[in-house]
């Protein structure tokens, strides 16, 4: 069967598939008549053009799914799955956070109790980024980021601290989610730093000494990145779901075949296009694209976008410049799964071998299609919502407690605030 | 009674009930007066087990509360685990693969058992009140405890151990998931008032009641047993393991007169042999050639009849058919 049979097949069979019929729907809200009678033969000559060029250049690659051979090949090393979690509350205090991080260490092959390991490598219940611990005052109302950065710094300081482990160090380390995080929406000049406590237990180094700029996200960040790219052990992030309409890895190909010469400006920028005229992104397309097993040669993305849209001072620092770039590839681990991304850094050890064990993974669950490990700590880290309530009690009783040992009238309606929990209480009419 | 029971009060009184007791599970969900589910550690527990927790209850006037201590007995469990996807079994299958040599988890069962509450015991000594009904619901997030042999042993006796002299006791087997714990009812009880042992069919009432007529053979209570199916004819077979007992065993006296000589074939029939056509034109024979004497036992009456039959076989029949007539009058009498 040709490469272009095989995309109208797979086409065929995804056309009523979610994914598929949302970008179906995409195009008709959006586009011309003529170009939503177009879409599947247009998607299918779009998707021969890509396979071609991906083909002719060297740039898909093929594992073999033969789990006979390759389990056994593995036994008794050791890989760990990173995942966090975040707890849900609602208070009106700033920023409290619980967040706990989970990691599943397994060792296949293994047949003593020391074969799997299941551990919560960090738990911060905390106001993270209070300066006292007590009350947060700071100006910066978007909580959901707040929680996002401390979750996504804990599960970098989280692997970190797996390296790190003179008993059970990984050979391979697995995080859920991208392996390098966009941070310029946490690199806003109001954006709290994390408390000084909260910084050494990520750095896993209690004499550790910051400014605030030092603690503040975007440089704890790329602290932590820089220290565990260092250590040599190769660690990936895996992409569950691609969100996000733009084709960031299809666009850095295209952009890496025009540089090569291969394609024209105006050919790279036409395909381009396309792309985003029918509201694909990397994982849409790359799903009719891909056959089982195939995987894209790996290319450094910088996941930080483009400069002009990084925050001061952070940009001019250069500090955002230093973030390492993501090695990134897309693989499809069978033909009845779409493809998902994977990060790693540039100077990754046994890149395909780590690939092979997430094909490996992954079609363990040959319908969901994802690393079962990474199923398995995500199942694990989950805050289930009796932990939240529990937080969120604890916070409101060291909230009420303090306030009342400080006798300050503000910090005391605060904690009257808080306990209430509704804005319009008859606590806080306002007063003549 | 402790009004106002304060958490360290709870505390040290746990502290001292836990001696020995060991932690085997947390009490999880929604948790009633009548029972409730724990999530209970590996392997130690199993289903038909008595457990206990504490919990404040209160008690008399208001706002008074005392610690109770919560029993009940383990009903089923439920085991699953969630780390463990059905569509990696399927795919183990497919590929003759092992759990173990892939990263699947295997080791993160979780164990979730019913408790059906018993009732509650106050203070430290469970075998220091009677089992009282549980007022309040069991705490979620409470732990559940294995209590020892003793506690449990002293939790169904009661008293009984305590007193001078200690009462009669009959021993009728163990619990049915602890053969340490040994149970036993009150002899004096079983003596005195009436007892009633219900079951479905093969659910062992006969074998319940032979246990206790052997102890209370045992401990020399005299005893009458009506026994129309012969099910305890054994104590009588092996009387000499009761020598300090004399079994003796009893018949019914059965007197055939000219008016109710149809008795013995009505008794042949209760037996459930029927005489075949010829062996009842024999027997008809027989009753006509041998009239019964006027009261006499039913015993005597069949021995004659046989008799009869056996020197009519001499003189005219086979052997073997007057054997199966005596066998059905002798062998059931």
């Amino acid at each position: 069967m040709s490469a272009n049979e095989d995309i109208r097949r797979r086409i065929e069979v995804r056309i009523s598939q979610g994914e598929f019929l949302a970008n179906m729907l995409h195009v008709a809200a959006r586009q011309s008549d003529e170009v939503q009678h177009q879409f599947v033969s247009k998607l299918s000559s779009l998707a021969s053009v890509v396979r071609g060029l991906l083909d002719n250049n060297d740039l898909l690659c093929k594992l073999t799914y033969r789990p006979g051979d390759f389990w056994p090949g593995v036994k008794g090393k050791c890989f760990a799955f990173i995942d966090g979690g975040v707890a849900s509350i609602d208070l009106p205090s700033a920023a409290p956070i619980g967040i706990r991080v989970g990691s599943y260490i397994v060792r296949p092959g293994d047949e003593t109790d020391r074969r799997e390991r299941f551990n919560i490598e960090l738990a911060l219940v905390d106001d993270l980024f209070s300066k006292t611990g007590i009350l947060y005052e700071d100006d910066f109302q978007d909580i959901a980021k707040l929680r996002d950065a401390a979750r996504i710094a804990g599960e970098t300081a989280a692997a970190y601290r797996l390296t790190r482990a003179s008993r059970d160090r990984p050979d391979v380390i697995i995080l859920h989610g991208p392996l390098i995080n966009p941070v310029s929406p946490y690199g806003l000049e109001d954006f709290p730093p994390f408390s000084l406590a909260a910084c050494r237990k990520f750095l896993v180094q209690d004499t550790w000494q910051g400014r605030d700029s030092d603690r503040q996200f975007v440089a704890l960040y790329l602290e932590l990145l820089d220290r565990l790219r260092t250590t040599g052990v190769p660690v990936v992030g895996v992409v569950e779901r691609s969100v996000g309409r733009d084709p960031v890895v299809l666009r850095r190909i295209l952009d890496k075949l025009r540089d090569d010469g291969v394609l024209k400006e105006r050919d790279a920028k036409d395909i381009r296009d396309e792309i985003i005229l029918y509201g694909l992104n990397d994982a849409s397309l790359l799903d009719v694209v891909m056959g089982e097993g195939e995987y894209l040669t790996p290319i450094p993305v910088n996941r930080q976008g483009p400069d002009n849209k990084w925050p001061e001072p952070w940009k001019s620092d250069g500090v955002i410049e230093r973030y390492p770039k993501a090695l990134t590839t897309y693989l499809k681990p069978s033909n009845l799964v779409m493809p998902f991304r994977i990060e790693a850094f540039e100077n990754i050890a046994e890149y395909e071998a780590v690939l092979e064990l997430i094909l490996h993974t992954s079609r363990l669950l040959p319908s969901y299609g994802f690393p079962v490990g990474l199923d398995i700590v995500d199942r694990f880290a989950k805050v289930p919502s009796w932990m939240s309530r529990s937080i969120k009690r604890q916070h409101q009783i060291v909230l009420l407690k303090k306030a009342l040992e400080k006798r300050d009238p503000r910090a005391v309606a605060f904690a009257k605030r808080v306990l209430a929990a509704k804005g319009r209480d008859w606590l806080f009419r306002p007063s003549a | 009674m402790d009004e106002g029971a304060t958490p360290k009060a709870e505390k040290a009184s746990n502290a001292g009930l836990r001696k020995g007791w060991t932690q085997i599970g947390t009490v999880v969900g929604n948790t009633s007066t009548d029972k409730f589910t724990f999530i209970l550690r590996s392997l130690q527990a199993k289903l038909g087990d008595i457990v206990a927790t504490r919990v404040e209850v209160p008690v008399g006037s208001h706002g008074a509360k005392d610690v109770a201590t919560v029993w009940g007995r383990i009903v089923s469990i439920d085991r699953f685990n969630p780390f463990f996807p059905a569509e990696a079994a399927q795919e183990l299958a497919d590929q003759n693969i092992r759990l173990l040599d892939t990263v699947l988890s295997g080791s993160r069962d979780h164990l979730e058992a019913e408790v059906l509450i018993l009732g509650t015991t106050f203070g430290d000594d469970p075998g220091a009140a009677q089992l009282s009904p549980l007022t309040y619901p069991v705490k979620p997030s409470a732990e559940v405890l294995y209590p020892p042999a003793d506690a449990v042993r002293q939790l169904l006796t009661g008293d009984d151990d305590r007193r001078k002299p200690t009462p009669s006791k009959l021993l009728i087997g163990s619990l049915i998931a602890r053969d340490d714990v040994s149970v036993f009812l009150s002899a004096k009880q079983v003596v005195s008032r009436h007892l009633a042992i219900l079951a479905m069919t093969g659910g062992g009432k006969t074998v319940a009641a032979r246990r206790i007529i052997r102890e209370l053979i045992e401990i020399g209570y005299p005893l009458v047993i009506f026994d129309p199916h012969g099910d305890y004819l054994g104590f009588f077979e092996k009387r000499a393991l009761f020598p300090k007992t004399k079994i003796r065993i009893f018949y019914p006296m059965i007197r055939v007169r000219s008016n109710n000589v149809g008795i013995i074939a009505d008794l042949i029939d209760k037996m459930g042999r029927r005489l075949s056509d010829a062996q009842q034109q024999f027997y008809s024979w027989l009753l006509s050639t041998t009239p019964p004497d006027d009261g006499e036992a039913a015993t005597t009456f069949i021995q004659r009849m046989i008799n009869k039959a056996e020197s009519a076989a001499k003189k005219k029949r086979p052997a073997r058919r007057l054997t199966t007539i005596s066998q059905t009058f002798v062998g059931r009498r």
